[in-house]
């Protein structure tokens, strides 16, 4: 009996040097560059908060620390006495715990400089105070006249501007080329497909017909007409703007337009009765979408351009990869509802880099932000991501344009629509897909499921919602 | 179901109890595997899927869709320096919880069960439904008191907001309903011949303690060792939000990074590193059980 | 209670805790003696205090706040009972405050408790190898990271072509090609998913206390011929009494507020909260932040009147089962 305490406690010790090896390899790895500064100058330490998929999304962060040598330059030009150094914290945690973060290290004064995130953040984030107001700065810097103009819609909260946007995408209609080809559209008709529904003239409804025809034809698996995506997600909300509707008010509540509403819910509930779409289509699993979409077993599916990447790189790499995506995938705007009375629609969920109110130096944080918004920085991020890029002289910078989906897909922006900036949508988007998903799944008709919805808002959001139609 | 039924309760000792003890164990195995098959269904997809491109059902398809399409791609990052220091990183936050824990427990639940005080009452169903706040529902408010202690003058520093004492401790103490009570319950088994014995002899608490009973009560050392192993080792909540940035990158963290909303999801590298993660837990509860029960079952053959 | 066993075994007991009588100590001993208990005790009430206590108090005091990200910065405004009412007017509380009792109790009784139970009583009866063995596949789902183990389980259920079971079991014994989850029982699956783990932790806590009855007095109780029903029933069962108590109010209360998994699983779907449970409805309105802005103090409202039940039930829990015999004060001093 006597060794075996010694065992124990020598297992323990073993356990305490491997802790202590341990948390001398850890020590903080964070990246940095900077200037060496030179006699009489003051050097800055600009702290940024990325979240951000390694390799492909670095750029969001290493683009900061790109740019430094420029913002050095043009202080050394300007006369100024201070250097900057950027160091940046960057993970890809969970985009809850990443806003969590944020807020408390705010509330407890040791907030980074620089943080990105979804540009509805600025809704609260701004409410709350713990964000800058770039209003007034953003005219110092010529990089930023370059931005696609609409896109600074998603930055403003009450006339204001709160941030800068870094990356766009967009989310399109994809189509299977094969499976129209084997319903018997002609090539040509195929070819065509973008241009009608760029234009209006392929409604939603058309699709539903095709989808239909499909799945009677046996093209398709019952229930594989007509896809979107397996959870609640920014999707939905174009959906309800096809469909007529308002979402902000200018005293800043939110609006639930009952009509808009219900015909969304009716054409959802249209997709199940026609065996279009399955009623256990809101099921979570992403594994088995993207395998069902990119590998052909459904015929038109609401997706997003990150997406692409992905498919090509995890679900159809042996099948050739991006080539077998062209081939057979085709994509568009999503169509208009109503022939000649609505327009098609797509949906934006920039990213934008925001300015602590707790930056020492908001005016060099910008600066920082300014230098990496160049066309080549930029590009160097899209390209690499799957992004969207973000400034109009892309269009026509060579690196960008070779990129053919990218480039392919950008247009799109031209029917772009944004998530709202208020820090009541959580709760408002939570009770609007409440509906959607009790009429998918069948256990309310359309016209219910608006009044559960409109009950559930009302008690969730009180006087920050508006009924309207009722 | 369970030998319990299989054998009438009615007779004490039945006319073939070796026959019946034999039938009795027959129906033990056959639950048992019964019980376990969704569970090894469910693994041997799961070690099917880290070696294939995809899968229908237990079936890995190749491009043309037939069966086949093995890689070990998805196996790549074991060659990357990241999840190693990760692994690091989830040993030192498991090892320094199983201490924490074990010792405020052992220490606390002896002194629950073996001595008299004011408050002792109060504590003890204070802790078993305080247990019933989870550590997202206490996240704001802990966050509070974190910044609270951070403004202790100088040890503030190292048990604030931010700092990786602080983590720790919020994480021990996140567990402590659980050790407390579990070894209150094994020293409540405890006979008090021994104790009694070496008090006389004038040995101190605190000896009687360490010599006398913790040796006894192994099992529930043992038991509570490996859950608080499986927490610190999968630990990410506290650990993420209480620091700024990833101070501490530890498994949980790692494996976050391959599932955020908005990157591309490989699901079956995901797989694989899931597999990856449990093979030092499965180690760890070989050690305990083997190690700490079978010492204590000692000599006498256990049946 | 009369059976001779545990009479002897009981006897034994109070031999080696001697007579209970009153005892009374000079006062220096007792303060001396609450002293050594409160060294004892040093790191465990700190720590409870600081991190569970302090923060209890608190949350309470945030229930009454409005506090959100969109105010967090800015001093607390206190809005009275509001958050109460607006929870207590939900229009899915009822809905959802009957799927939690529902979850929590079936999960508990059928898995957490009884599988929990049967497994280590069925596994400590067998040799000790095969016994560790089916406790190491048993606890397998609970050193599964939860995202990895969901999806497993979404694995088993998926519809045609993915699904394993509507591909290993053919269809005339009811493999439909459905996704079983969403398409047939979902309530099955959120037991199972939920059950499956939590019958380890109970296995584990049951073998300790089973494997820490002294051997020879089985091995006593075999000699005379007992049965190993009688022996379970006599001995084992009463010597476990007290885990198997613990572990019934310690998995109700974690029950009551777990949602991580069913989160993963069907986030309280499909249709109109199918599967929502409590701590999830919490959980999603009020600290689920895809889109920004948690709402603390609503949160804390949520959690407040969840522990309140807690609490209730805890103390549902003592009368029912006499547990105040358990948190007695021990019945002699030190000497």
């Amino acid at each position: 009996m006597k060794h075996r305490p010694t065992r124990f406690r020598a297992l323990i010790i073993l356990g305490v040097v491997f802790a202590l090896v341990a948390a001398a390899c850890t020590s903080s790895e964070d990246e940095s560059t900077g200037n060496g500064t030179g006699g009489g100058t003051e050097l800055v330490t600009i702290v940024a908060r990325c979240k951000a998929n390694p390799p492909t999304e670095d750029g969001r962060c290493n683009n900061l620390l790109k740019g430094v040598v420029d913002v050095n330059a043009q202080l050394a030009a300007d006369g100024d006495d201070r250097r900057v150094e950027v160091k940046t914290i960057q993970d890809n945690a969970d985009w809850g715990d990443y806003k969590t973060e944020f807020e408390l290290a705010s509330q407890a004064g040791e907030a980074p400089d620089i943080i990105v995130s979804g540009h509805e953040d600025i809704g609260a984030w701004a409410t709350s105070g713990i964000i800058t107001d770039l209003t007034d700065m953003l005219g110092n810097y010529s990089e930023f006249d370059d931005m696609i103009p609409s896109l600074w819609t998603s930055t403003e909260l009450n006339g204001k501007r709160y941030g800068v946007p870094q990356d766009a995408e967009a989310r399109p209609l994809y189509y299977r080329k094969d499976l129209l080809a084997e319903l018997g559209w002609s090539q040509a008709e195929i070819d065509a497909l973008p241009a009608d529904l760029a234009s209006g003239a392929f409604t939603w409804e058309d699709m539903y017909d095709t989808a239909e025809e499909a799945v009677k034809a046996g093209v398709v698996n019952a229930g594989n007409g007509w896809w979107h995506r397996p959870k609640n997600g920014p999707d939905f909300l174009y959906y309800y703007y096809a469909a007529g509707g308002e979402l902000l008010d200018s005293s800043g509540a939110l609006i639930y337009d009952k009509a808009a509403a219900q015909t969304v819910y009716e054409i959802v509930g249209d997709a199940v009765s026609r065996d279009i779409l399955v009623s256990t289509r809101l099921d979570g699993d992403w594994t088995n979408w993207n395998t069902g979409v990119a590998t052909g077993d459904v015929l038109f599916w609401f997706g997003g351009s990150w997406q692409w990447a992905d498919w090509a790189e995890n679900f159809v790499k042996d099948l050739g990869g991006e080539d077998y995506l062209f081939e057979n995938t085709g994509f568009g705007p999503i169509p208009a509802l109503e022939a000649g009375t609505n327009t098609p629609i797509t949906l934006t969920h920039p990213l934008v880099y925001m300015v602590s109110s707790a930056s020492e130096n908001p005016d060099l944080a910008l600066m920082v932000i300014a230098k990496a918004t160049t066309k080549e920085l930029n590009t160097l991020h899209a390209v690499g991501s799957g992004h969207l890029g973000i400034l109009t002289t892309q269009a026509s910078y060579e690196p960008y344009t070779s990129a053919v989906f990218l480039s392919q897909v950008a247009p799109l922006l031209d029917f772009t629509t944004f998530l709202p900036n208020s820090p009541f949508f959580s709760a408002w988007s939570e009770g609007y897909f409440l509906g959607l998903s009790a009429v998918e799944s069948g256990d309310l008709t359309p016209a219910e499921a608006v009044d559960v919805v409109v009950d559930q808002l009302e008690n969730e959001l009180g006087d920050n919602v508006i009924i309207k139609g009722g | 179901m369970t030998t319990t039924e299989a054998a009438p309760p009615r007779h004490a000792a039945g006319p073939l109890p070796r026959a019946r003890e034999k039938m009795g164990r027959r129906f033990a195995y056959a639950f048992l595997i019964l019980s376990i098959i969704p569970i090894l269904v469910g693994y041997a997809w799961l070690v099917i899927a880290t070696v294939s491109f995809r899968t229908q059902g237990l079936l890995p398809i190749n491009a043309e869709g037939g069966i086949g399409g093995f890689t070990l791609a998805n196996w790549d990052f074991v060659f990357e320096g990241a999840i190693w220091s990760a692994m690091l990183n989830s040993l030192l936050i498991a090892v320094f919880m199983v201490i924490g824990v074990g010792i405020a427990s052992t220490a606390g639940g002896y002194a629950l069960s073996r001595m008299k005080f004011t408050g002792r009452k109060a504590f003890l169903t204070g802790t078993l439904v305080l247990h019933a706040f989870k550590a997202e529902m206490l996240l704001i408010a802990i966050f509070f008191v974190l910044r609270f202690l951070g403004d202790i003058p100088i040890i503030g520093d190292y048990i604030g907001f931010n700092t990786v004492g602080g983590v720790a401790l919020v994480m021990v103490a996140l567990e402590l309903p659980l050790g407390i009570w579990l070894m209150k319950g094994f020293f409540d088994n405890l006979s008090w011949d021994m104790e009694r014995a070496a008090l006389i002899d004038g040995a101190s608490r605190f000896r009687v303690w360490w010599q006398i009973m913790v040796p006894q009560v192994r099992p529930g050392i043992a038991a509570l060792s490996l859950f608080t192993f499986i927490v610190g080792w999968n630990a990410y909540l506290v650990p993420f939000t209480f620091t700024i940035g990833t101070k501490v990158a530890n498994m949980p963290v790692f494996l976050n990074q391959l599932i955020s909303d908005t990157a591309p999801v490989n699901w079956n590298l995901v797989a694989a590193v899931g597999l990856f993660q449990m093979i030092p837990l499965i180690i760890f509860f070989i050690f305990t059980q083997e190690l700490l029960l079978n010492i204590y079952a000692g000599g006498s053959k256990g049946t | 209670m009369t059976k001779p066993i545990e009479a002897e075994a009981d006897a034994l007991a109070r031999a080696a805790v001697g007579a209970p009588g009153p005892q009374r100590s000079p006062l220096g001993r007792r303060v001396r003696s609450t002293a050594a208990a409160y060294g004892f005790m040093g790191p465990a009430l700190a720590l409870v205090v600081t991190f569970f206590v302090i923060p209890g108090i608190l949350l309470l005091i945030l229930s009454l706040t409005n506090l959100s990200s969109a105010n967090f910065s800015r001093a607390w405004e206190f809005i009275g009972l509001d958050n109460y009412e607006r929870l207590f007017t939900d229009p899915f509380f009822p809905k959802i405050a009957r799927n939690t009792f529902f979850y929590v109790f079936t999960t508990l009784i059928f898995f957490n408790l009884g599988l929990a139970l049967v497994l280590a009583l069925v596994t400590t009866n067998i040799p000790r190898r095969a016994g560790f063995f089916f406790r190491l596949v048993w606890l397998l789902p609970r050193l599964t990271p939860s995202v990895v183990y969901i999806l497993m389980w979404q694995r088993l259920a998926a519809a045609d072509p993915f699904g394993i079971y509507n591909q290993i079991v053919p269809g005339f014994l009811g493999a439909s090609g459905q996704n079983l989850i969403f398409g047939g029982s979902p309530w099955t699956f959120v037991i199972l998913t939920n059950g499956f783990i939590g019958a380890s932790f109970g296995m584990i806590i049951f073998t300790s206390a089973l494997e820490s009855i002294p051997k020879d007095l089985l091995t006593a109780a075999k000699v005379d011929g007992a049965s190993t029903w009688r022996i379970i029933r006599d001995i084992k069962l009463p010597m476990i009494k007290w885990p198997l108590l613990f572990i019934a109010t310690y998995q109700t209360l974690s029950l009551l507020t777990s949602f991580e998994y069913i989160l993963l699983l069907t986030e309280g779907g499909p249709g109109l909260f199918t599967t929502e449970v409590w701590a999830l409805t919490s959980y999603k309105r009020a600290f689920a932040t895809y889109f920004g802005n948690s709402q603390w103090g609503y949160g804390a409202t949520w959690a407040i009147v969840l522990v309140t039940v807690a609490l209730v039930l805890a103390v549902v829990y003592v009368k029912l089962f006499r547990f105040n015999e358990l948190i007695e004060e021990p019945r002699i001093e030190n000497l």
